[in-house]
Formats: C-alpha cells, structure tokens, sequence
C-alpha cells in the first residue's frame, strides 16, 4: 500500500486531528452521494479509509504487526492488529477468523461459540477475547486473555494485547485529569436541568 | 433513558454551553415536532451525545433557528437541527417504549400510557429492525437477569451495553460501526452500572433488585466504571471527530462522572 499519509494527502508528521480532519474532507468528496456509484470513486474510497486505519489505529498499538498491514484493509485494526491466519489455523477456528478479518465481530462470536468448550486452546480465547473487545465487551475480553495467557505463558502477542487492554485505563485516567478531573466541582446553578427557574 | 451523559459545564466556555443546549433544544422541538408536546418528557442527555457524535462524524448539515417553547415561554432561544436529531429521538422513543413496557409487565402501573405508546411501534420496527430487535432481547435477558436475582453486574451491565452498542451503530454499513458499536456498548455499561450504583440505598431500603453486592466499596465500583469508559473512551478516539470533539471529551472524561461524586457516601 502507499504510504497512508499521502493517500490523505498530509506529510509524515501530521497531527492525528490533521489526519481526521483530512480523511473527513477526503470522505466527503468520495462519497457515493456525491461522487456517484463509479468504481473509481469507490476505490478511493476504500483507500482512503485503509489509509485512516493504519494511521489512527496503527499508532496506538505497540506490537509489531506491521508486516500485516501489507495485507491490506481490516488488518492492524484497533488492538494491534490481528495476526493473519496462519497455515495451520484450526479448522474449527477458521470462520472465526474470516468474520474479524471481514471486521465481523459479533459474528466472529458467534462462530466461536459453536466450539466445544473443551475444544478451546489459547488461541481461541485469544480470537475470543479479540472479538469481545471489538464490541465494547472489555471485561470479557480481559478474562479471555487471562484464560489464553495461562494456557500458553509464554505467548508475546497474547501478552501484549493484555498490556493494550489494561493500558487504556491509566490512559483514560491521564486525560480525564486534563478536564479537572473525575470528581471536580460540576455544573453551576442549574445547567443541566435545562427546564428550571433561571433559563425563563 | 437515565440522563448520565452529561457535560461538566464548569469547563466548558460560554459558547461550547450555548452550543451544547441549543443541540439539547433542538432534539427537544423534534420529539415535540414527531411524538407530541408529552413526549417532551422522555428527553435526556445521553440521546444529545448520540446526536452530536453522529453529526459530528458525518458532518451533518446543520439548521439553526430560534424559538420559545412550552417550558420557556418567555426567553427566546437558539435551537440545532440534524439529520440525527430525528434518529436520535427515535432512538429515544424505542428505548422509552421498551423500558415502559418493562415497568408494565413489573408493576402493572402505565398501561394506558403503553397503548398509546404503542402505536408508534410499528414504524420503529419497520425502520430499524436491527436495533428494535437487540432492544427487544436485550431488555428481555436484563429482566430474566433480575428475576433470578443475578448479582454479576458486569454480566447485566453488558446486557445494557449490547443495547446501547447497536442503538449507535445508525448504519451497519458504516466504516466506523465497530468503534459505534464499542463506544455505545461501553456508554451503556456505564450508564447501568451507575444507574445501580445511584439507585443501591433507595433498592436495599424498598427491596428492589440492584445488581451490585450490597458490600461494594466505593474503589471497586470506581474500576469498574473505569473500565467502561475506558472501553467507550478507546472507541471514540478512533472517529474522526472535530466540531464538537471538545464538547464530547468533556462528557465522556468529566461530565458522566457528575453523579458519581453526588452519590459517594
């Protein structure tokens, strides 16, 4: 792929709110609306949004996935990036990992389900926990990565996708300190209850 | 719905609160415009923040006007229109209607209110059959969940999620819905979470159910809140947000923390 910062047409060092902004505009021109239903457009388009991912979500990641990110759309997505199947993926996990390369995650649950609870090794907590943090489950999601963790020790992409799910805590903490914090002084007066005395 | 997801309006500037109410008001005028002045009632914050999110992410065209209303009769004010304040009042209206019927089946109480409700069903259910579904289920699992007595709020708390997860997800074919989807599930578990934790003196008093152990200690419901914010906060990053990114941030890192304080002791 081409580097993502000249699809969206910025240099290397761009802010992040640079690279929202960009892909906002770029978004906007290429979109079915206004551009109409031509191929062109929509492979900028995908291109586009490629680009965006790899930026915004490549960044938080710390793993070192990036020889996946050549492989295109969906991959390195939010976590650090999925590992692509490899070729001896189970057979039994292999709709799975179709649905969280096609970003289909409560799918991807779905087919995981359907695995025999003895049946499931430290891989498939891994894809578990993946897909349970792609919906917003991130209690799930952390119990799974334990379960993984303690079936195969010493494995460095399942420890490092709990250090992603544990870190965002403290990075939550850090900026909501920024906002004066999670128990300042709130609203004066009124403001929030909108229907009262004063706003008459 | 509950009316966490609020700004902490002492750091917002004058004009981000001008913003933020006429954003407020304008979903107020179309709940009134759609459903009725009754409708006015169900209006809460949190459905304000889907709105802004959503028109924000696609750059909505936006319809600005003044007017006075039956609450405000006498100052005139200035009110904001979005495509998604339509969306985000029905939103409201099918979550309302679910959790009306809910109170119906609990207490017996609102049954005339629930017909009349009723009637507006069928075309929310039309029109958005995903979500109207995961509504549906969704509150049926909480229910089951309260009458076995579950004490695993995180396990109720996402029940709640899943709702709130697919009620943002406006369109399934989204570039942005997994992050929708994980921002609206970690809002949602949030929100039940501090709902039960608002709620827990006033339930062990009545006897109510309440999905948090009665022993909790205000440093284990803080990480777990923690962590759906967190999750919610993780999701919103990735979306390319700009105009009222600043008013969002203040909601999600600051502002649904309001009620927490209040309800410490």
């Amino acid at each position: 792929m081409n580097d993502p910062y000249s699809v969206l047409g910025l240099r290397p060092d761009a802010s992040d709110d640079e690279v929202k902004k960009a892909y906002k505009t770029l978004a906007k021109k290429y979109h079915p609306d206004v551009a109409g239903n031509s191929p062109e457009a929509a492979r900028k388009m995908q291109e586009i949004n490629a680009a965006y991912d790899q930026i915004i979500n490549h960044k938080e990641s710390f793993s070192s996935y990036g020889s996946q990110q050549s492989q295109g759309y969906g991959f390195g997505y939010g976590y650090g990036g999925y590992p692509g199947s490899s070729q001896e993926e189970p057979i039994e996990l292999r709709a799975a990992v179709a649905y969280i390369n096609a970003r289909r995650f409560v799918e991807a649950l779905n087919a995981l389900r359907s695995v025999a609870p003895e049946r499931r090794s430290g891989r498939w907590y891994y894809l578990s926990a993946y897909a349970k943090a792609h919906t917003g489950d991130t209690v799930g999601a952390l119990n799974d990565i334990n379960t993984a963790i303690s079936k195969e020790p010493g494995n460095g992409t399942y420890l490092a996708f709990r250090d992603r799910l544990t870190g965002r805590r403290s990075a939550y903490e850090d900026y909501s300190r920024s906002f004066g914090g999670i128990s300042t002084g709130f609203f004066p007066c009124c403001f929030p209850f909108f229907p009262c005395c004063c706003i008459i | 719905m509950f009316g966490y997801v609020l700004a902490n309006a002492s750091s917002l500037s004058k004009e981000e609160k001008e913003e933020y109410k006429a954003h407020y008001c304008g979903l107020c005028r179309v709940l009134r415009g759609n459903y009725g002045q009754k409708a006015m009632l169900a209006l809460s914050y949190d459905m304000v923040f889907l709105e802004m999110t959503l028109s924000d992410l696609t750059d909505s065209e936006e319809t600005k006007g003044m007017e006075r209303c039956v609450p405000h009769p006498v100052r005139e004010h200035a009110y904001t229109v979005t495509p998604f304040t339509a969306y985000a009042a029905d939103m409201q209206m099918l979550l309302g209607y679910y959790s009306l019927l809910d109170k119906v089946n609990d207490e017996g109480k609102g049954k005339a209110e629930e017909k009349k409700m009723r009637a507006l069903l069928p075309r929310l259910e039309e029109k958005y059959p995903r979500i109207a579904a995961a509504v549906r289920e969704g509150l049926e699992a909480i229910t089951a969940g309260e009458k076995e007595n579950s004490r695993d709020a995180e396990r109720m708390s996402l029940l709640f999620g899943t709702i709130l997860g697919e009620v943002f997800v406006y369109d399934d074919t989204s570039f942005f819905r997994d992050d929708l989807r994980s921002l609206g599930c970690g809002l949602g578990r949030f929100i039940y979470l501090m709902d039960a934790w608002c709620d827990r003196k006033k339930d062990a008093r009545s006897g109510s159910y309440n999905p948090l152990p009665e022993d909790i200690s205000e440093e284990n419901m803080r990480q777990m809140l923690l962590d759906a914010a967190s999750a919610a906060s993780a999701a919103f990053e990735r979306l390319p947000l700009d105009q009222h990114v600043f008013i969002l941030r203040n909601i999600l890192y600051s502002g649904i923390w309001s009620k927490f304080k209040e309800n410490r002791k």
